[in-house]
């Protein structure tokens, strides 16, 4: 049964119903007791690609043997089996750190790593020259006094993730693909962290001949698996992290839509293109995508066609233009001048003018400065204006109905 | 009316819809925008190399108290030079009294205004080692 359960778990792991299949095949009606034994160890060991409650639901169905020692050593060897299919599934996943990331780089030119942490906060996959980095969080804080004994335990985002990961290794190893699939802690491994700037999750990473590419929209297995399969095609053209986008509305969202939650609005950096080219039939066009491949975990990156968005976006309708749209309140800014010059363009603009700051901001900001300068104002001195410049509304505009509202959107001062 | 005026009073009415404080934000944010870009204009930095950053001293009086500096000290000035690990002080003179403007709603200005060549000073001071480094204070920044 062993066996069964093992080459089950290689041909389809997440596939409850063909696991409790080859159980009930073994088990005995009989032994609900050993099957809630079962369960239990289950349980403790951890769900991973196999639930508890089906396995113990199968056992019950069968009925053909009647002794308890039977029925013990079964449930005996159902607990190692599945500890063996665990560990046949972890061995997919190899547990690395920042200290052994490179050296499985190098034995594995090809490979998935995923990173977790004990906090759900953060979710990153990437891959890395053939090598995908997921970094996860498998354990909420509610979660973790619950450790001790469901060790494989996660929250419901992370345990969402997890069996998408695996499915990808087994996919792969299905496909025979030389591509490994690690994890890591990306919340207690700071290195690991501060290394691929695991900061809001869920993020994807895609990693070839060394180079980072995103992967944002990362949902399944199946998906994450096509996306690897048509990087490496043999015939697939250069990766790019860039959308594509000739939709003005799709662009105006995609460039200043927080979502319903007022998430953070990352900078973005677009090529507005008046018609779709070769990357290298343009300098500027070649310079854009190389930046792109290489800071891709700094800004999103879009790139746009069609007359009709650059009439409206106010862009040269015959050149291709390239403009940042920053997270800070400053517009847009628009490149002129060398292809070469680019890079350094966009990086320089990524480090706001102005800023106001906060007790949730300022880490951040001082981060990304190298020097700092701050104003420090009074709010009482604020306030009198306010109070001035509300009397002077009210004076002038007499009857006219208005009225005030409090607002946070401006600035914290 | 003429279409102007329409346009005014509009702007003020949605003006007043935005914010608590958005006039002064807006006074504030415009000034330390202007020393940002006369600095870069002077040519003492180059655009990415710096950033100003604004906030309430009176909510964050031990970020204050890290540069040796009180609430009596606002509007004040202090830099943090993140490379070298460094904070620095400003004094009283990188701000003077606002020269008298139309007093209308939306021309208000506050009573103080960054003396520019004083704050870009104090700044590339701070850069160059000639401004003596404050000793921490015991908040944390």
């Amino acid at each position: 049964m062993g066996e069964q359960l093992r080459r089950a778990a290689r041909t389809k792991p997440h596939d409850r119903t063909l696991l409790a299949t080859n159980v009930r095949d073994a088990t005995h009606a009989e032994v609900a007791n050993a099957a809630k034994l079962l369960h239990f160890m289950i349980t403790c060991v951890g769900p991973r690609g196999l639930t508890s409650v089906s396995v113990r639901h199968e056992c019950l169905r069968v009925s053909s043997m009647k002794r308890w020692w039977a029925a013990a050593a079964l449930v005996l060897a159902c607990a190692v089996s599945v500890q063996s299919l665990l560990d046949d599934q972890a061995q997919l996943v190899t547990e690395v750190d920042h200290s052994s990331l490179d050296t499985f780089l190098d034995e594995h030119p090809t490979a998935v790593v995923e990173f977790y942490a004990p906090v759900c906060v953060n979710v990153v996959v990437s891959v890395c020259g053939k090598l995908i980095l997921a970094f996860y969080a498998p354990r909420c804080v509610v979660c973790v006094c619950v450790c001790v004994w469901r060790p494989l335990q996660w929250c419901s985002v992370c345990k969402k993730l997890a069996p998408e990961v695996e499915q990808l290794a087994s996919l792969v190893a299905e496909h025979g693909l030389d591509v490994a699939v690690a994890k890591g802690n990306a919340n207690e491994d700071h290195i690991l962290k501060e290394r691929f700037d695991v900061q809001r999750t869920p993020k994807f990473i895609f990693f070839r001949n060394g180079v980072a590419h995103a992967f944002k929209t990362f949902r399944s297995g199946e998906a994450m698996f096509s996306k690897v399969l048509a990087t490496l095609q043999p015939d697939a053209p250069p990766f790019s992290p860039a959308k594509q986008f000739s939709d003005p509305m799709k662009l105006t969202e995609w460039l200043f839509w927080r979502g319903t939650d007022g998430g953070r609005l990352e900078p973005a950096a677009v090529l507005f293109q008046p018609v779709v080219e070769e990357r290298t039939s343009d300098e500027l066009v070649s310079a854009f995508h190389e930046f792109a491949i290489a800071n891709v975990l700094k800004m999103r990156f879009a790139v746009v066609t069609g007359e009709d968005v650059l009439q409206l976006f106010r862009m040269d309708p015959d050149h291709a233009t390239v403009a940042l749209y920053t997270e800070h309140d400053e517009g847009k800014h628009v490149f002129v001048g060398q292809p070469n010059k680019l890079g350094a363009f966009l990086l320089a603009r990524l480090v706001p003018l102005v800023v106001p700051v906060d007790h949730i901001t300022l880490l951040k900001v001082s981060r990304s400065t190298p020097l700092l300068v701050h104003l420090f104002v009074s709010t009482s001195d604020l306030a009198e204006r306010k109070a001035h410049v509300l009397e002077q509304v009210r004076t002038k505009l007499g009857l006219l109905p208005w009225a005030q509202l409090p607002g946070t959107h401006c600035c914290s001062v | 009316m003429g279409t102007a005026t329409w346009d005014a009073l509009l702007l003020r009415v949605i003006f007043c819809f935005l914010g608590s404080l958005p006039h002064a934000c807006v006074v504030v944010l415009h000034q330390a925008r202007t020393l940002a870009h006369h600095m870069l204009a002077d040519g003492a930095f180059q655009r990415g190399e710096l950033t100003i950053a604004v906030a309430d001293g009176e909510k964050y009086q031990s970020w204050l108290q890290q540069f040796q500096m009180g609430r009596a000290a606002l509007p004040a000035f202090a830099v943090n030079h993140v490379a070298a690990n460094a904070l620095f002080a400003g004094s009283a003179s990188c701000f003077q009294q606002a020269a008298p403007g139309a007093d209308t709603p939306h021309e208000e200005q506050l009573a103080w205004e960054i003396d520019l060549p004083q704050a870009t000073q104090l700044v590339v001071g701070a850069t160059v080692g000639v401004v003596t480094p404050v000793v921490p204070g015991e908040a944390e920044l």
